[in-house]
């Protein structure tokens, strides 16, 4: 039996264990900031891609982070290690969730809820971004893991550092921030609600 | 603002730190600036295409709303109920056929008339509202619209100049240069909001001075530099203003000794960003900044609305609309979203920016006393044919003091 069919042949149980295992040492990858390991969770042909939940939602191509290879990966590493300017902080990643919606061939079609916590110096810890990963995981014949292809999450990235956040709906939601007051005019929530029971608008008039 | 607060005598070589801090100059900046005589953007028309369609955004922190009715005409109408203020529309875009506030169920067509009171006779003839009230007096309150190809502009004052007029020949030709009434095609959004005052945002994009020094990402691949042929523009009021440029080669050279962040020899594994083809005539960065609210982002490829928001003193929303044009093939629309990734909240270039304004507010807001100094190019401000000057961030603040009168 190849690598490939044991996985796919592995009982649910098993295989959530192989997927926890995967975004943990994702994560720790992350969190530890050995970002030089990071693209060797992708095959070479990736896909990575971080997209608002509004544009997602709006089928509107614009991602806040597009790496269409592995090497862009490297080179956003590159970016972050060398040219970026930033204001150190500590970064943790929880991932839970993790669902197999099904499987083509060798690849699997997950889904795992995340949220990134950012500590920064005179700030407490806050939600920085919560999404989540719609990956497509490939089967390795040659090599005994699991390695992400394709990923894509719905919201602003972990790794990228950035100060401001891109608002997304989620991240709207934020309550703790460094100017609290100054926030508290944000929408919170957004919902539609345009027209609603139109018969009774009108009664009356 | 009276005896608390007084400029320093320097003039705009000096920008003092109160104005990014203090909450009066803030609320007086959303009555005399955002509310005052200028034409904020609020939208591109493409995000409304069809009658019905809105679109939920700010003029400083005032939340509007932007429709297009049945007529086809673009109304502007404050998002606030004439009831009892309630914000009812909570989409960022949609469609309606009216507009309902939630709470008491008030209903405004598309051009913000009072349609509907729910029991304004009364119920079994108990209740309701006085014979005289009229709904004609109880609309939402609109606000004065002016579009030019594309691109929709409003304001809270009655009496104010023509678009045309309101930007300025050399500001006029270089927004028609991007919108030139070519029909517009909306890429995507992005939202970021930064712990800093709104003007840090707008002086940023007026300041070419930082941009070779920052920047490393820009530097190293020749994108902004300061030993490239490049330009400083401004309207003559000095409110509007572009820093302009053009496209260089990756190399270290005697100019650019000064520019410690270059990084020679600095290798992209994959180039696919660093593709731009040659779409507007002569410049390839036109970073436009247009009073109050307003930044056209045009670096090589990538297109973008930046609107500012104002939340508060100390933080601002930045909303970046990114566009190509409907006519653009497969292949153009990939080089934007490619080149996107140098800006927006993750980019590799506006991660400096957000991050140093961030640092900006940590530092000036603490010190109100204290002040910036602006002399890099000299102490008065016009246009200029390279960018070592911070020309237009005094060109801004000479405007901005005789707004606020200051």
């Amino acid at each position: 039996m190849s690598t490939a069919e044991r996985y796919l042949t592995l009982n649910s149980g098993d295989l959530r264990l192989e997927l926890e295992e995967l975004y943990a040492a994702y994560t720790a990858c992350l969190d530890e900031e050995r970002f030089e390991e990071w693209p060797e969770f992708f095959v070479e042909q990736c896909l990575y891609k971080i997209v608002p939940r509004e544009n997602f939602e709006r089928g509107l191509p614009l991602a806040t982070w597009l790496c269409e290879s592995k090497g862009y990966l490297a080179d956003r590493v590159t970016a972050i290690r060398k040219t970026a300017v930033y204001a150190p902080r500590y970064m943790r990643r929880m991932v839970s969730g993790v669902r197999v919606l099904g499987w083509k061939e060798t690849v699997l079609e997950v889904r795992a809820n995340y949220v990134a916590l950012e500590t920064l110096q005179d700030e407490l810890t806050r939600i920085f971004n919560t999404g989540q990963y719609r990956d497509k995981l490939v089967v390795e014949d040659s090599v005994n893991e699991v390695h992400v292809v394709g990923r894509h999450q719905t919201a602003p990235p972990s790794v990228t550092r950035s100060r401001g956040i891109a608002a997304t709906e989620t991240t709207r939601m934020m309550t703790k921030y460094s100017q609290p007051t100054a926030l508290a005019r944000m929408p919170l929530a957004w919902s539609p609600m345009n027209i609603l029971s139109r018969a009774m608008s009108k009664a009356g008039s | 603002m009276g005896a608390r607060h007084v400029w320093p005598q320097e003039g705009v070589s000096r920008i003092p730190y109160w104005i990014y801090s203090d909450p009066e100059i803030y609320a007086q900046e959303q009555e005399r600036i955002f509310c005052g005589p200028s034409w904020n953007y609020v939208a591109l028309e493409a995000e409304l295409p069809h009658s019905g369609d809105f679109k939920r955004t700010f003029i400083g922190e005032k939340p509007v709303v932007v429709v297009r009715d049945q007529e086809g005409s673009i109304n502007v109408v404050e998002n606030r109920c004439a009831h009892r203020g309630v914000q009812f529309c909570q989409k960022h875009l949609g469609s309606a056929a009216e507009f309902m506030c939630p709470y008491h169920q008030w209903t405004y067509d598309l051009k913000g008339n009072l349609i509907g009171v729910p029991f304004r006779r009364g119920v079994k003839k108990q209740g309701g509202m006085p014979a005289d009230f009229d709904p004609k007096n109880h609309g939402l309150r609109r606000l004065k619209v002016a579009r030019r190809h594309g691109v929709i502009f409003a304001s809270f004052a009655s009496e104010l100049e023509p678009l045309e007029e309101y930007f300025g020949p050399s500001m006029l030709a270089l927004f028609d240069r991007v919108f030139d009434g070519r029909e517009i095609r909306v890429l995507g959004y992005s939202r970021q909001l930064t712990p800093a005052n709104w003007k840090l945002m707008f002086e940023n994009i007026k300041d070419p001075y930082h941009a070779s020094l920052l920047h490393v990402f820009l530097v190293s691949f020749g994108l902004f530099r300061a030993d490239q042929p490049s330009k400083v523009q401004m309207d003559a009021t000095g409110r509007h203003g572009a820093l302009i440029s053009w496209r260089g080669d990756q190399k270290k050279t005697e100019d650019n000794a000064d520019m410690k962040s270059l990084i020679d020899n600095f290798k992209l594994q994959d180039a696919t960003l660093l593709e731009p083809v040659r779409e507007f005539p002569e410049y390839t960065v036109v970073m436009t900044t247009l009073w109050p609210n307003l930044i056209i982002q045009q670096q090589s490829n990538t297109l973008a609305m930046r609107q500012l928001i104002t939340r508060g003193p100390a933080a601002f929303e930045l909303a970046w609309t990114y566009f190509g044009y409907a006519a653009d093939d497969e292949e153009m629309t990939r080089r934007r979203l490619r080149q996107a990734n140098l800006m927006g909240p993750a980019g590799f270039v506006s991660i400096d920016d957000s991050e140093v304004m961030k640092f900006s507010q940590s530092g000036v807001g603490p010190y109100p006393q204290g002040a910036g100094v602006m002399e890099m190019g000299g102490r008065d401000w016009k246009d200029e044919q390279h960018m070592v000057t911070e020309s237009v961030i005094r060109a801004f603040y000479a405007y901005y003091r005789q707004v606020m009168e200051i």
